[in-house]
């Protein structure tokens, strides 16, 4: 059931986005409580990029259930191992690579708060990802 | 204590670690004092991690007796001269499964969207609280992962008013008195509902309803009418959680019930 608690920012994301709300909602499982992410690609071609990509989408989903962008560092390890990207003695460097453009800060087991740029990178993430699954 | 993921991956580098050691034997017996110290201890420390892992189900229990049982083993075998590949042995199925028997498992249970709420609450209140309050805090993360939404509502408002009792505590009860003399000469709701009860120590005040200190509050922390109001509300909240009805909390409500008490209780009121 989709939660009555998020629904403003869901609409006004999607509408943010350019994307229906039903395509952006296909990325979530809400049958799930808290609501979790559907199966999916994760775009990327390298592991580093994967890992950075599974940052942004666990911000996402933080975003859109608590208005919060951050994203939990041990969701990103475990969206990493789903989808084969988890390197263990480079995930910190992996995630690093990317810090100044999309992270506030990188710290290992904490919180991972995007900066502006990596919010708008994961509304774009968000956005393809919705097209994709309306496709 | 539970063992983290980070801490498992140690763990397994350890292992890995102490099979380099024992291949420098080249197959000899293992009469070295530190080496034999080494596999006990590795030996030990599996069981401690195995026994906290099965009690919070992260993982399928074959997964963990597999383990179990090869370290065993390996702890039994230093009790015998034994040599250095007999050890190897006994160590190669279990660093070459664990990552997929017992890391990749907990990083998946860490990383489940409950148990990234309970840490999400927690964060919600670091900093602002005391030792006291944060038991209550735990025990509610707790209850959030395990999806016992109404028991983490009921425990949310259980450390908010142990906020309240420590600072009247601090204040003193005269000046809890005075308040509750000056709100009870207040006319109107919710004044003319406060039942006028002074107290004089720990217990008297533990038996106090929770909306007469919520309505004193607004003398002693000076908060206004509209901060009471928002108190009141997550007061009914927490009766309605503590009481039999179709009220079905969802997760998403518990960490929203955390924020407000956060911003309403630890923020409004210091000790």
């Amino acid at each position: 059931m989709f939660p009555r608690t998020i629904l403003p920012r869901f609409k006004n994301t999607a509408k943010r986005l350019g994307v229906t709300p039903e395509n952006l909602e296909s990325l979530f499982d809400f049958s799930i409580d808290p609501f979790t992410l559907h199966a999916l690609n994760l775009p990327g071609k390298k592991k580093a990029d994967k890992t950075r990509n599974a940052a942004l989408l666990a911000a996402s989903r933080s975003y859109l259930g608590t208005g919060s962008w951050a994203a939990d560092w041990k969701e990103v390890k475990s969206l990493c191992v789903d989808h084969n990207c988890y390197d263990a003695p480079n995930h910190t460097v992996n995630l690093k690579k990317g810090a100044s453009k999309l992270f506030k800060s990188v710290e290992p087991g904490k919180a991972i708060e995007l900066s502006s740029g990596g919010v708008k990178e994961a509304e774009k993430l968000l956005k393809s990802l919705s097209e994709d699954s309306a496709a | 204590m539970t063992p983290s993921s980070d801490q498992l991956e140690l763990f397994l580098e350890r292992l890995n670690a102490l099979d380099r050691v024992l291949s420098k034997f080249k197959g000899s017996e293992v009469r070295q004092v530190e080496t034999v110290a080494e596999i006990k201890a590795v030996s030990r420390e599996w069981l401690r991690f195995s026994e906290a892992l099965r009690a919070v189900d992260a993982l399928p229990h074959e997964n963990l007796t597999f383990i179990d049982s090869q370290l065993k083993d390996l702890f039994q075998s230093t009790n015998a001269r034994t040599r250095a590949t007999a050890y190897q042995k006994k160590l190669a199925p279990v660093i070459s499964s664990f990552t997929e028997r017992v890391v990749i498992p907990v990083i998946r249970f860490e990383g489940s969207p409950s148990q990234v709420a309970a840490r999400q609450l927690l964060s919600e209140f670091a900093g602002k609280v005391s030792a006291d309050e944060e038991t209550y805090l735990e025990e509610a993360a707790r209850c959030l992962a395990a999806r016992c939404n109404r028991a983490a509502i009921i425990l949310l408002w259980a450390a908010g008013m142990s906020r309240l009792h420590q600072a009247i505590e601090k204040l003193g009860f005269n000046a809890y008195n005075t308040a509750l003399d000056q709100a009870t000469q207040k006319k109107g709701s919710p004044f003319n509902r406060i039942s006028k009860m002074p107290v004089g120590s720990l217990p008297e005040l533990q038996r106090c309803r929770d909306f007469d200190l919520i309505v004193v509050g607004m003398e002693l922390w000076k908060y206004d009418l509209q901060v009471f109001e928002e108190l009141e509300r997550l007061l009914g909240i927490r009766n309605s959680a503590a009481h039999p009805g179709m009220l079905k909390p969802s997760a998403l409500d518990v960490q929203q019930y955390a924020s407000k008490v956060s911003g309403y209780v630890f923020q409004v009121v210091a000790i």
